[in-house]
Formats: structure tokens, C-alpha cells, sequence
């Protein structure tokens, strides 16, 4: 048994695919043994393991956007709350602090020590989505936090592998669904205690005594690629402004300014909104989460992400504004502020790499729908409607016809959704003209309408944005349509509005194309003919932004 | 029982492989011959012949020929089938384009999306609409349909799918479709989706339909031909094909849904190394496939392999989950990676060995091979380290060259990563190794299963030399080589139909047309792989050997 320093090229790549295979399966525990269908079908959660000192090593392949990053930070909290040397096998603390997360109530964070003959060599991460957690199901009007739900601050929910009793009850007596939020409790534990596993496993496989060394390693390489990333930029301050709807007279704006200083980079959000008395603020961690992660898309995609991918960007905003608020803000609907950051990202980007970068998403961010009432069996439901408008085009091709970007939470089947509510869906179609136009096309938002059939109304929470201001084009691209919501008497409610839908009454949501890149009248008039015959463009449009007439 | 004699015929990418069952004489005669792409039937008349012709057995004997093929999947992978126009539900038109609106690689943004099989243009609503009871919302207006059916039959279509809102549950829209699709297109093939795939989820159903009327037109066309050329020949036994689930089925049934078939293959090669499971008393096993361009793992617990109800076909990405088209069908449930003999070894961005998924392919093939390969692959790094002989690759009928594989992988790889030769080759052959351990330990974790309960089974041209390094890395305690890699997917076809009593014989690859075996049991070699802790390369030890 030696404790190893340094690694070869080949040991190195066997070691690390092994650690990301353990957080993999660790993840594959986590979705088969939970209860809820956010966590199943939405993938809605992350698993992550961190050395001793609490860093990243590596994460589940498919973890999502939004945690990316986060949970070494929720972790510094843990051990601020609880010192290192205080852990013991079998314990597991459990937070959703917002602040110390990551961003809203819902998603459960926890972590708990990996012991190896004795001693502390790492901790294991779980972040996932809570089907419930109290408060105000999922809106974004809320004036402070504690409306949004149970805020449960770093605490003990295992000690010794005994359940801390106390906790346990408060928790449940605080949710709607306790079954399944308890299911979904254990399913962490257990994802974590398959890391542990794995990784005991692990060092006796390889003889190593602890991590210290091969974290560093690991560490060290990604930070390299993303430093090569960056030195191959040229320096410089490239900055962005993006605007969304806000709340009401409060109009969001994101001011970018992303500095290149060799293989260093830095945003800084100075002159963005201020913080608002609604739930579109986003805390800290998730405007972190959501810079640092469309940087990585464009610049270093393939290396797998530790610690070391974050550490040569950073990442400032200031204190007070719709980015970094002051507790106790409400932050339910974060998405609806963090989601525009990739956006300003790209349009500082482009000014320096536009060969890597896309257009800004009419899904970003996109519309949901949230229903909630009794249906005609008397039982009660909660539906959220998943669907997304359409992605920015690229350097290189169009858009994508509804998919999300930065966030991939996907949509699940019509039929499905039908089978579980009372709501008819009487269409779902793609939506002419919605996409930018642009040598490369923005891609189509969607046209939905939702119908109760349900003999009493239920409740209806909407979440949306870009009615005002939709998808920015890129390099002389044209903007996507705007989003709009109507009923069928065609009024037309608050888009970020907790009101009802009556029996037999039609919801119609149009959501927001993706923005164009590149100058429309270069567009290869061949593919404005194919978007015509196929219906993306309208014979107007094609005349109108593409100066191309098509005969009937 | 009754005793028999059978075909099994495998039509691949590239070899169309035969087996013959004889139960009287426990005898089994195989073959191998180049496949026909114009027309895989000249490759089967022609191989069924002669492998008759020298087991010397005539052909109304034969009381069955069971064949599987990839015909389905390269049709879908190619885009070369019918043209097709699908009938659905008003507002539902572009549920076959917009998909699970997921993306399938969360870090790129350029990522492309499989087209879908139906161009919107093609794609004609109905006013009709049921609830998720089966109870009718709208009825369906026969002269909307007829309408529909004009203008598709004026678009030129060859074949059409229906498929409407809740039809896995209430299938009379779709029956009354189909009706007056028969009265005003007759002769035209339709399918259903009610009829194809009854289950909730109308993106996965009618795409499946879709599919499904995208590979009949050709696929009827082939399999009666080949059924005339087989009765010519004198068959007056029953013609087979092999489902993706691992069963077989008539010609009638396998017209109707093709799609079924699309998975016929390795299916085949799941039954088989099931059947080597039952003769070896293995009740877990891990069958292990190690080919050329990749590595398939499939579970078999008590005789069955693991079986799923959903496949993704045609990927844009091969081996990427989510970037192909799923369908609603049984499938055998394997997993397969980029990893093969031809995957090639490179550096990464970070400086790091990575072997796979690219391949080399047979040609330009592996550096070894001497056909202008010039990227070190797995076999190359396989033949350096000595698993593999020089002088006997293919029973011999290939002489591979050492020097040129030197002289690759070491400008390459080696002095780049400062690495002496036998530690590069070492890093690529163990790296491979932990990509599929990777893989397999997820498939295996996905499924709530412990591999250590399970033995393995090695089989294609580079399994047995990486099943103990993989067996090893999974803590399995048993591994078997069964020495049958060549004609082991005709061998499922035929074993398939009912637990093959001859006894399985093994050879390397390829045999010559009709190779008689003495027929006596020898299938599986048995290694204990050791227990003790795996060690990188760099931890002091060369990579484990295989015991013979």
C-alpha cells in the first residue's frame, strides 16, 4: 500500500473514469429507488463526490445545469456548521437553504462523509427535486421567502445511521406528498451510500490510502483545459445587455461584462436589476451555476468537470440585485432570471469567438403551467405542463424546434398528462414563423391549448417570460416571436399569475421561437424554399426577412 | 422429441453466416460466405446450397430455415425506405418532429437531431379526437379521411401510418382510417399504431408506425422473394425469421411488422449465448461480444436474457442514449459501447490515453493489418503485448506485421506520453477494458443487479482476449471463453427454436464453407479469474493474463 504523487497519462484517465462511473451508478441508485416522477422523469438531480477537503472530484455525467458547482459550496456550509472533525460514519446533513445551494426550496441538497479504514477521505453529494416541499406550490409571486415553503437550515437527518427523529417528523409534517418527499429523502441516502461503497472499493483496488493525491491530479488537468480554453481567446472586456419581462413594471436587466486576462476569466453583472419583492430573484450559486456552465459548453465541452474546471472563471454580482440578492428574498422562479444569463454570456462571447456560441433560446427561459385542483373522481392533482420553445440558431446550423437551453428538462407525453388530469390537449404543433430569422434560422417555438374538463375550476400558476422581449438574434440575426398567453375568451392573464381556469375554459400558450445568427438575405434560398413547403415559414416571412418570393 | 435438421442464416454488414443443425447424425455444419447488399438472397440461396450440398443432405429434409437479418436497421440507418405519409390527430402533426424535446448531450450546442421519418409535408391531420377513456371527443369524419388519402396518394406516398390520440386504447378511428384508406388506396400498405404498438406515449407509438410502414414495402418485397427462391430450391420446410426479442416468427407475421426484426441479430446472439449458459450450467451470466467497431453486454439469468420494451434505432450519435428514434418493440436488452479490436488510441486534450469510440473499421483496419492503418488500435496494442499471434490471426490467413504497429505507436503514443511501448500498449488494452467495465457496471446498476453473482461468457473476434481483464474488473469469479465466435448468431437462430440438443463445437474464425466438427461437447473453457485486487499497470504489474 503507497500513497501514490504523481500519475502517468494512463493511470490517470483509468483512475478518473472510474470515479465518474461511481458517480454514475450512484446517480442510477438515486432514479431507481425514488418515489417521484420529477426526479424519474425530469432527471431533475445530480450526484456528486468530493474529496476531504471538500472539492469536487467528479460528477454523474447527466447531472444537470443548474447544480453544476454548487454542492462543494453547500458543503463549506456543512462544515462551518459542523467541523470536520465532528462527522461520523453513517451521518448525512440535509439543507435547502437557497443561499447555501442551490437558489430555490424545492431541491433537497445533502452530503455525508465517505470513511475508509478509519479515515475521513471524502464526502458524498446529492442534490435533487423535491415533489414538495410546503409553501406555495411553484409560482413566482411570492413576496418573501418564507410564503415559498419550509426552509430546512444545514442540519443533522442521520446520525450514526440512525434517523434523527425529530427531523424527520417536522419535515414531513410540513409537505403535501410526505410519502413520496421521505422516498425521495432515502433515495439520496442511498445514492450516497453506493458512492461510499464504490469508492472504498476503489482505493483498495488501486492501493491508495486516501484521495489527496489523485485529487489534485485530476484537479490540475481540468483547470489546464479550461485555462487552454481561455488563453485561446483573445484579451479583452467583452460586455452584453439582456432584458426580460420582470414583474410588471419591473423590467429585468442583465448587464454582462466578461473579462479575459490571459487564461483567467471574470463576469461581473454591475448595473444588473435589482433585487425585486417577487420570486424571480437568484441567488449567488445559481447565477454562478448558470455563467459557468454555457462558458463551458462553448469553450471546453468534452472534459469531464471538477473542482478544477471552475477555478479560472469567476463570477461577481452585485449585492442586492436580481442576481445576488439579500436573504430572505424569494427566489421560487429563479429560472425565470438565471436562465437569461446564458444568453448575455453568448452575446459577450460573440464578440470575441461567434464560431462558438448561439443565439439567444426562446426557451430561455421557457414557459410552464402549473395545474392543481380536484379532478372528476373527486382526487387531487398537481400537473405541470413540460414544454419548451424553441432553441438559437448557430454558426453553423439552425435552431432547434422546441428544446431547452441552458436548462433540459424535455416534455413528456400528451397522452400521459391527459391520463392523469382532467385537462384536454387540443393541440401541439410547431409554430410558424416563430423561429429568428437568420442565415442560420432560429428554431420554432410551439403553439399549445389546454382545455378543463374537470366540473370545478382549478388553480393555475403561470411562469413565463419574453412577452415583452423575446430571443435576440446573433450576427445580424433576426429576434424570435414573443411568447404570449391568452384565454379563450381572449383575455389575457398575468403571465407570472397564480389564478384559475374555469370548466371548459381554453388556455392558449404560444412560446418564444430562438433567435437567428447571421444575416437573413444570406440564407441559402434553397433552405428558405424547404421551410416554406414545409410550413416553418410563412410565404410572407419568406418575402418580408428573407427578400425571397415564393410562388403559390 | 422428434429429431430435425435446421438452418440458421445470419445476414450481417458483412459476412452472411450459416449453421446446420443435424439432431440425427449430432452434427452441426457451418459456414460463412461475403453478404449480397443488392440482394442478401443471393448470398443465402447460395451459402444454403452449399452447405447442403457438402453435409450432403438434400434439401426437403430440412425441417426449418431461421434467419435473422440487418436488412430493418440498415434501411433506417441508410434512409432508403418507402416514402411514407402519416394520417393523426388534428394538432398532433408534428409529435413525430418535436420528440421528448430533449437534448441528448447537455455540453453541445451544435448537437444534431435525428430527421424525422416522416417530412412534415407528408404528415395530414384528421379532425378526430378520444379521451385518454377511449371515450370519442370528436368523431372521425370518413370524408375527411378520404380526403387526406387523395392528397397523400397524390404526393406520391408508398406506404402510411395511422396514428391517433389514445389509440393504444380505443383502436376504432384507427380501424375506420384504415377502412377507407382500403377502399380509396387499395394494395397500399398501412399500419396502425394501435395495431403496431398499443401503449400510452404518442411520440414513441407513432413513430414506431412510422418506422414500421418505412421498412414494410421492401421488406415485404424481400422476404417473399426469398421464400420463392428457397421453395425453388426445393424447401418444403417452414421459413423463420428472427424477432428482436429473441423469438421467431412466420413470414405472415414478420410482414405485417417488420419493425419487429430490427433487432434481429444480436438477439440471435443473445439466445445463443443463452443456450451456452444452459450447457454450462450457468444460471447468471454476462454475455460479452467483443467485435471489431464494438462491445455488447447482455444479462441472461436462468436461461433468458434481459428483455426491454423499447429500442432506439438509427442514431445520430451511436453511442448516445437519446440521439436516435425509439421504438415500442420486445427487444433483447444489451448495451453496446465503442469498444473493438479497431477502436483507435489517442491523446486528448488533457493529455490523456482515450481509446474509442472511433474506429478503425475494417478498412483501413487496424495498423496490424498492414492496410494503410496508421492510428494504433486495440488489436495493435492486443498483438504487442502478445495476447494475440502474429502468425495465426484468422486460423492464419492473415499474417499481421509487428513493425509497422511499433513504429505507429510509438510515434503516437508512446514518446508523447513519455511512456516506454509495452506501457502504451499495456494503458490501451487496460483503458478499453475499463470502458466497458464502466458500461457494463451501469447496465448492471440500472437494473438493481450485482455482477459478482454473475459468470461470463467471451464471445467475438476480441472477446476472449479481454473477458478475464473485464471479468476482473467486474469481480466476477468465473469467466468463459467459448472458442464459437464466427456463425454464433446463426447458431441463436437455430438454437432458438428450441434448446439445441446436438452439442456446440468451436473453431476460430472464419471456417471455410461447411467445416464438419467432430460432435462431441467442448464448449466452454473454464478460467477462475483471481480474486485478488486489480492493479493499474502502473501499480508495479503488467496487465493479467488470460489463462488458456
Amino acid at each position: 500500500m503507497n500513497t501514490r504523487t504523481d500519475f502517468d497519462p494512463v493511470t490517470l484517465e483509468i483512475l478518473w473514469s472510474r470515479l465518474i462511473s461511481i458517480t454514475d451508478e450512484s446517480a442510477a441508485a438515486l432514479l431507481r429507488t425514488s418515489f417521484s416522477t420529477i426526479v424519474r422523469e425530469s432527471n431533475d438531480f445530480t450526484t456528486v463526490l468530493m474529496d476531504a477537503e471538500g472539492q469536487s472530484l467528479a460528477e454523474n455525467t447527466a447531472g444537470i445545469p443548474s447544480f453544476v458547482g454548487i454542492l462543494p459550496r453547500t458543503l463549506a456550509h456543512f462544515l462551518e456548521r459542523f467541523p470536520k472533525e465532528t462527522w461520523r460514519p453513517g451521518d448525512c446533513v440535509i439543507t435547502n437553504d437557497p443561499w447555501m445551494a442551490t437558489g430555490h426550496l424545492p431541491d433537497i441538497t445533502m452530503a455525508a462523509p465517505i470513511f475508509h479504514r478509519g479515515k475521513l477521505v471524502g464526502f458524498s453529494g446529492s442534490v435533487a427535486h423535491s415533489p414538495d416541499i410546503g409553501g406555495s406550490l411553484w409560482s413566482s409571486d411570492c413576496r418573501e421567502l418564507y410564503e415559498e415553503g419550509l426552509r430546512i437550515p444545514p442540519i443533522r437527518f442521520l446520525r450514526e445511521g440512525e434517523r434523527c427523529q425529530d427531523v424527520f417528523d417536522f419535515i414531513l409534517g410540513n409537505v403535501r406528498l410526505p410519502e413520496q418527499v421521505l422516498g425521495d429523502l432515502y433515495a439520496q441516502v442511498t445514492s450516497q451510500q453506493v458512492c461510499a461503497r464504490r469508492l472504498g472499493e476503489f482505493l483498495d483496488d488501486v492501493g491508495m490510502v486516501d484521495l489527496t493525491a489523485l485529487s489534485r491530479a485530476l484537479q490540475s488537468r481540468a483547470e489546464g483545459a479550461m485555462r487552454r480554453a481561455i488563453e485561446a481567446l483573445p484579451d479583452g472586456v467583452y460586455r452584453a445587455r439582456v432584458e426580460a419581462d420582470g414583474f410588471d413594471a419591473d423590467e429585468t436587466r442583465i448587464e454582462c461584462a466578461l473579462t479575459v486576462d490571459g487564461a483567467k476569466m471574470h463576469v461581473d453583472y454591475a448595473g444588473t436589476s435589482k433585487q425585486i419583492d417577487r420570486g424571480l430573484n437568484c441567488v449567488m450559486n445559481y447565477t454562478y451555476a448558470y455563467t459557468v456552465y454555457p462558458i463551458k459548453c462553448a469553450l471546453d465541452p468534452l472534459t469531464p468537470r471538477n473542482e478544477g474546471s471552475y477555478r479560472s472563471v469567476t463570477v461577481d454580482a452585485p449585492l442586492g440585485s436580481i442576481l445576488n440578492p439579500r436573504y430572505p428574498a424569494p427566489c421560487n422562479a429563479r429560472q425565470l432570471t438565471g436562465h437569461l444569463l446564458a444568453g448575455a454570456v453568448y452575446g459577450a462571447l460573440a464578440q470575441a469567438v461567434p464560431d462558438k456560441v448561439i443565439a439567444e433560446c426562446g426557451s430561455a427561459p421557457t414557459m410552464r403551467s402549473v395545474y392543481s385542483g380536484t379532478d372528476r373522481q373527486g382526487n387531487r392533482f398537481t400537473q405541470i405542463l413540460f414544454a419548451s420553445g424553441g432553441m438559437g440558431a448557430g454558426p453553423s446550423q439552425d435552431g432547434h424546434p422546441c428544446s431547452a437551453f441552458p436548462t433540459n428538462t424535455g416534455a413528456g407525453s400528451i397522452e400521459a398528462f391527459e391520463s392523469i388530469s382532467p385537462l384536454i390537449v387540443w393541440k401541439k404543433e410547431l409554430r410558424q414563423d416563430s423561429g429568428g430569422a437568420g442565415k442560420q434560422r432560429g428554431g420554432l417555438g410551439q403553439d399549445i391549448e389546454v382545455e378543463l374538463t374537470a366540473p370545478e375550476a382549478v388553480r393555475l400558476s403561470l411562469l413565463s417570460d419574453r412577452q415583452k422581449h423575446p430571443a435576440s438574434g446573433l450576427v445580424g440575426g433576426g429576434p424570435g416571436a414573443s411568447a404570449e398567453i391568452a384565454l379563450g375568451d381572449g383575455t389575457r392573464p398575468h403571465p407570472k399569475s397564480r389564478t384559475s381556469l374555469k370548466p371548459g375554459e381554453r388556455l392558449i400558450m404560444r412560446y418564444s421561437g430562438g433567435g437567428g445568427y447571421g444575416d437573413p438575405h444570406q440564407r441559402d434560398p434553397a433552405a428558405v424554399r424547404r421551410d416554406v413547403a414545409a410550413g416553418y415559414v410563412s410565404r410572407e416571412a419568406a418575402k418580408r426577412d428573407y427578400g425571397i418570393d415564393i410562388k403559390e | 422429441m422428434d429429431k430435425r435438421i435446421r438452418i440458421g442464416i445470419d445476414v450481417g454488414g458483412t459476412f452472411t453466416d450459416f449453421v446446420l443443425v443435424d439432431e440425427f447424425t449430432d452434427q452441426i455444419h457451418t459456414g460463412k460466405l461475403l453478404t449480397t447488399p443488392g440482394d442478401p438472397s443471393d448470398a443465402i440461396l447460395a451459402g444454403t446450397e452449399r452447405l447442403l450440398r457438402e453435409a450432403a443432405i438434400d434439401v426437403g429434409r430440412l425441417h426449418s430455415v431461421i434467419h435473422g437479418t440487418t436488412l430493418v436497421t440498415n434501411t433506417l440507418i441508410e434512409r432508403k425506405g418507402a416514402k411514407v405519409g402519416l394520417i393523426t390527430t388534428k394538432g398532433f402533426r408534428d409529435t413525430l418532429e418535436m420528440g421528448r424535446e430533449i437534448r441528448y448531450d447537455l455540453y453541445d450546442l451544435m448537437f444534431e437531431k435525428p430527421e424525422p421519418i416522416v417530412p412534415r409535408e407528408l404528415r395530414r391531420e384528421v379532425d378526430e379526437r378520444l379521451d385518454p377513456a377511449g371515450q370519442v371527443l370528436r368523431p372521425l369524419r370518413p370524408d375527411d379521411v378520404r380526403a387526406v388519402a387523395r392528397s397523400l396518394k397524390d404526393a406520391g406516398v408508398e406506404a402510411i401510418a395511422v396514428s391517433l390520440m389514445h389509440a393504444y386504447r380505443n383502436d376504432a378511428h384507427e380501424l375506420a382510417v384504415q377502412q377507407v384508406l382500403a377502399a380509396e388506396l387499395p394494395g397500399l400498405p398501412v399500419t396502425l399504431s394501435s395495431a403496431v404498438a398499443p401503449e400510452i406515449r404518442e411520440y414513441e407509438r407513432t413513430n414506431t408506425a412510422c418506422v414500421n410502414a418505412y421498412v414494410q414495402p421492401l421488406m415485404q418485397r424481400y422476404l417473399a422473394r426469398l421464400e420463392q427462391r428457397l421453395r425453388d430450391l426445393g424447401l418444403q420446410g417452414t421459413l423463420y425469421v428472427m424477432l428482436s426479442g429473441g423469438g421467431i416468427s412466420t413470414l405472415r407475421a414478420a410482414e405485417a411488422f417488420p419493425v419487429r426484426l430490427i433487432e434481429s441479430g444480436p438477439a440471435a446472439g443473445a439466445m445463443a449465448a443463452s443456450y451456452y449458459g444452459l450447457l454450462t450450467g450457468s444460471d447468471h451470466l454476462i454475455s460479452f461480444d467483443m467485435g471489431g467497431t464494438t462491445a455488447k453486454m447482455c444479462l441472461v439469468d436462468d436461461g433468458r436474457p434481459e428483455h426491454a420494451h423499447e429500442f432506439e434505432a438509427a442514431r445520430v450519435r451511436r453511442f448516445r442514449k437519446g440521439s436516435g428514434l425509439p421504438l415500442k418493440v420486445p427487444v433483447v436488452d444489451l448495451i453496446e459501447i465503442g469498444a473493438g479490436g479497431g477502436s483507435l488510441a489517442r491523446i486528448d486534450a488533457m493529455g490523456l490515453l482515450k481509446v474509442g469510440p472511433e474506429s478503425a473499421g475494417a478498412e483501413p483496419g487496424p495498423v496490424c493489418y498492414g492496410r494503410g492503418g496508421t492510428q494504433p488500435t486495440v488489436t495493435d496494442a492486443d498483438l504487442l503485448l502478445g495476447y494475440l499471434s502474429p502468425d495465426y490471426f484468422l486460423g492464419g490467413e492473415m499474417q499481421l506485421v509487428r513493425g509497422a504497429v511499433e513504429r505507429a505507436l510509438e510515434t503516437v503514443i508512446a514518446r508523447p506520453l513519455g511512456l516506454d511501448l509495452t506501457a502504451a500498449a499495456a494503458g490501451i488494452h487496460s483503458i478499453v477494458n475499463e470502458n466497458m467495465a464502466a458500461a457494463t457496471r451501469m447496465y448492471i446498476a440500472e437494473k438493481g443487479r450485482d455482477p459478482r453473482r454473475y459468470a461470463m461468457i467471451a464471445f467475438g473476434g476480441a472477446g476472449p482476449v479481454h473477458a478475464y481483464g473485464l471479468a476482473k474488473l467486474l469481480k466476477l469469479n468465473t469467466c468463459r471463453g467459448s472458442t464459437i465466435s464466427t456463425g454464433r448468431t446463426s447458431t441463436g437462430c437455430s438454437t432458438t427454436w428450441r434448446a439445441m440438443r446436438a452439442p456446440c463445437c468451436s473453431r476460430p474464425a472464419p471456417m471455410p464453407l461447411a467445416s464438419r466438427c467432430g460432435a462431441r461437447p467442448t464448449c466452454a473453457m473454464s478460467a477462475r479469474a483471481s480474486r485478488s485486487p486489480c492493479r493499474c499497470p502502473t501499480a508495479g504489474s503488467g496487465p493479467a493474463r488470460s489463462t488458456p
